[in-house]
């Protein structure tokens, strides 16, 4: 008697197995060999019939059969069975949809903005020559145009044509609770969740001091009492030079480099004291510049790695969806497949972010424009677009 | 040299055996003044206020009605086809415009956490650790910015409940009646069924000021916990954990390593308590559902300095910078000579405390402040 529940369990396997392998039947069909699509391509990634362990865990965890590291329970919202349901909203941008690598390694997702090749990531992430991988496999070798620090977004251009690019959708932020999904290069989405937030502010770290401009640098008139910046030994008069390694010449600059970093992390002032050179690791406090509580980045912590940079921004949508730092700079789409924004950071346990789309439309010319096209070119080229001219393209970190 | 005889003390046995299961969700120093005399005479006042267990009108508007189909699919199906997600975005959309005014921000001294409001004239549940202590005056936020006063009624920590009333007087301008949302049942739920958790996650911010919504299922449902994969995090320690029909099922009390460990308190142990929590009580203790307070060292015992031999990863003490060799010289402010002592201090203390250590590392003297963490001492499903 007892045998009897096992085999109608075996034969419920079966079904659903069959059931699943018709899904991918479909879908390689659909996705067909890549048409119209011109330039030097590195490496064809292997269309091989048999399911890459990608979709065999994908599978396992559709039957129920495993729980992934994470201890995806079959009632949970990002279990196979209810991502399933989102398929078709991500037919179509997971095609806009590019994995960016760097040393052969996923750093980022990337979002075609232009079929002739311009890509939109996350700038941070990368890390050296990119190589941007579409989603029939094909591998293209992408140059590094702009960077825009205040967003972390970059532009990134491969030799191709005729890509599908990203449908917009640009009317505004939907309601807190609505879905959003973060399509991958498969069939189906990464994850999905609903908008925890509006749009709205997020701040950066603070050292806790207070600042003048002066012939040599920004200079510091007053350490904050219990700040990091006091903690560090800071003084009155020391001369902030760089931060990170990078050159800071104004107050502004030296905020803007520091607002990149949230509060907890640590970072490297290089400070000219009585004409000597010194270094001094200080950590960030919060918005009131005073040391916040090591539990509090210890908890955001709890669930998985944050991207680096993950603050200072001055819009994000806030989204409950759990992506990987590496699982950013591909877009987030509504259920029509229209893209909300460009994801932008883990941020932390509860929340990922997203650059609004009017905010990167904004910035899309800007972004393309050729940086060793002579500059003269490039001014025309942007006034006729009606955009400011980008900010100058700074080297991200200038060695004497 | 002193970590040849480093010999694990009982502590860090047990340390070892125990699963960290990690914090609760509180931001902020705890630290408070005596009770205020009036309190016996402010409990004794409350008692003749008005009580009501069940909302006499829901407080879902006629748009917020639910098909037998979204119905089915959120008390543990899943949606099958666009339409369905449209339907789901369309109601989450008007039901997280309908729950956000009833969930606030709480602030009692340092510690920040979230309540929500559960009759109109002004009873908020929170979690007992937010709360802190009878008597103790409350800062809510309401989600259009609106400041008011409360007092902290009771305290169940053996479940980690906690509950407020708005003071009559809290403005001049806002005397409610207040926004609510009723209490409803975790005891009628089952796995898979959908809810929302809205909280001010890591503290109240002005920039943002509305709650987070967070939206996930219920993973597992026992008599002292509600298992979801909402997401928590400090901050959010005593927001409402929702049904899809805007009924508060539970308390956000703490999270564990993984994201689908997000417990929070069943909704159903403030009604059978109800009387005692409205009426200024407090009782039990918050070991019995986060366990021992640890900072997470290890050394060797009867040492004639507390050196540090061994740091557990992903401990409070890793976190605050702590490292294998340090000799610590005060805990809390109290001399430390050996580790059997420094082990006492700790077990003084509450998971969630914050406190100063200082230390010696090669001569020098190093002050960390931590937050203290906590080893769970039996099951939590007991």
């Amino acid at each position: 008697m007892r045998i009897q529940p096992r085999i109608t369990t075996r034969f419920l396997v079966m079904a659903m197995m069959l059931s699943t392998l018709t899904l991918y039947a479909v879908r390689a069909q659909s996705a067909g060999p890549p048409a119209n699509r011109t330039g030097q391509s590195i490496r064809q990634a292997p269309q091989s019939a048999h399911s890459t362990p990608d979709q065999e865990s994908w599978l396992k965890e559709l039957m129920g059969l495993t729980r992934t590291k994470h201890g995806v329970s079959q009632y949970s919202r990002n279990h196979a069975s209810v991502l399933r349901a989102f398929i078709p909203v991500v037919s179509e941008p997971s095609k806009s949809t590019v994995i960016v690598l760097c040393n052969n390694k996923q750093v980022a997702l990337g979002t075609i903005v232009r079929n002739d090749g311009f890509i939109v990531t996350k700038a941070s992430q990368l890390d050296g020559p990119a190589t941007c991988q579409l989603n029939d496999g094909t591998r293209y070798e992408a140059r590094l145009l702009n960077k825009d620090d205040k967003t972390d977004l970059a532009m990134l251009k491969i030799s191709a044509e005729y890509l599908p690019t990203i449908q917009w959708q640009s009317s505004g932020s939907p309601l807190r609770g609505s879905w959003v999904v973060t399509p991958g290069v498969d069939s189906l989405p990464i994850t999905a969740g609903i908008v925890s937030l509006l749009p709205h502010r997020v701040r950066g770290g603070k050292i806790g001091v207070q600042l003048g401009e002066s012939e040599q640098g920004p200079r510091v008139h007053f350490v904050l009492p219990g700040s990091g910046a006091e903690k560090a030994g800071v003084k009155p008069g020391d001369v902030i030079t760089a931060v990170n390694g990078r050159f800071v010449e104004t107050v502004d600059s030296l905020i803007n480099a520091i607002t990149t970093y949230a509060p907890g992390d640590r970072v490297h002032l290089a400070v000219l004291r009585n004409n000597q050179k010194i270094q001094l690791p200080v950590p960030l406090g919060n918005r009131s510049g005073r040391l916040g509580s090591s539990h509090a980045s210890f908890q955001q912590r709890l669930g998985g790695p944050l991207s680096h940079r993950r603050v200072g921004f001055a819009a994000v949508l806030e989204h409950d969806s759990v992506l990987k730092p590496e699982q950013c700079g591909g877009p987030l789409v509504d259920l029509n497949g229209r893209a909300l924004g460009i994801n932008i950071a883990r941020a932390s346990r509860v929340a990922s972010f997203a650059i609004p789309t009017d905010e990167v439309l904004t910035l899309l010319p800007a972004l393309m424009v050729d940086p060793t096209t002579p500059v003269s070119h490039a001014r025309q080229e942007s006034t006729l677009l009606k955009v400011p001219f980008p900010p100058a393209n700074l080297p991200e970190t200038s060695r004497r | 040299m002193v970590g040849a005889f480093v010999k694990k003390i009982a502590l860090s046995d047990r340390v070892r055996q125990q699963r960290w299961i990690g914090a609760f969700l509180a931001i902020g120093a705890i630290s408070f003044p005596t009770l205020p005399a009036t309190f016996a005479q402010q409990a004794a006042s409350r008692r003749t206020e008005l009580r009501p267990l069940v909302a006499t009108a829901s407080s879902l508007p006629q748009s917020l009605v639910l098909s037998p189909h979204l119905a089915a699919i959120y008390t543990g199906d899943v949606p099958k086809s666009i339409g369905d997600l449209q339907q789901m975005s369309a109601y989450q959309q008007a039901l997280v415009s309908q729950v956000t005014p009833t969930t606030v921000a709480v602030q009692v001294g340092a510690t920040q956490g979230s309540g929500v409001i559960i009759t109109p004239d002004g009873y908020v549940l929170t979690a007992a650790h937010v709360a802190h202590q009878p008597g103790l005056q409350a800062r809510l936020i309401l989600s259009d910015g609106r400041m008011v006063r409360g007092t902290i009624l009771g305290m169940n920590k053996d479940m980690d409940a906690g509950m407020i009333k708005i003071d009559a007087t809290a403005s001049e301008q806002n005397s409610g009646p207040w926004p609510f949302a009723p209490m409803g049942s975790a005891s009628v739920l089952k796995p898979g069924s959908w809810c929302l958790a809205l909280g001010h996650a890591g503290g109240y911010q002005k920039d943002r000021g509305e709650p987070a919504v967070r939206f996930g299922r219920i993973l597992a449902i026992q008599r002292k916990v509600i298992e979801t994969d909402c997401t928590l995090v400090g901050g959010d320690s005593g927001g409402p954990l929702f049904d899809m029909q805007g009924k508060v099922i539970g308390i956000h009390s703490r999270i564990g390593n993984s994201l689908a460990k997000n417990m929070h308190v069943p909704v159903d142990t403030f009604r059978q308590t109800w009387d005692r929590l409205a009426d200024g009580q407090t009782w039990g203790s918050l070991l019995s559902i986060i366990g021992r307070p640890i900072i997470g060292v290890y050394g060797p015992e009867n040492s004639d300095d507390p050196r540090i031999g061994g740091i557990m990863p992903g401990s409070p003490a890793e976190y605050a910078g702590l490292k294998t060799g340090d000799v610590i010289t005060t805990f809390a402010g109290r001399q430390v000579k050996s580790f059997t002592q420094l082990k006492q201090l700790v077990d003084k203390r509450e998971p969630g405390d914050e406190v100063v250590i200082q230390l010696k590392r090669n001569g020098q003297t190093i002050v960390v402040k931590l937050v203290m963490g906590g080893v769970r001492r039996s099951s939590i499903s007991d």
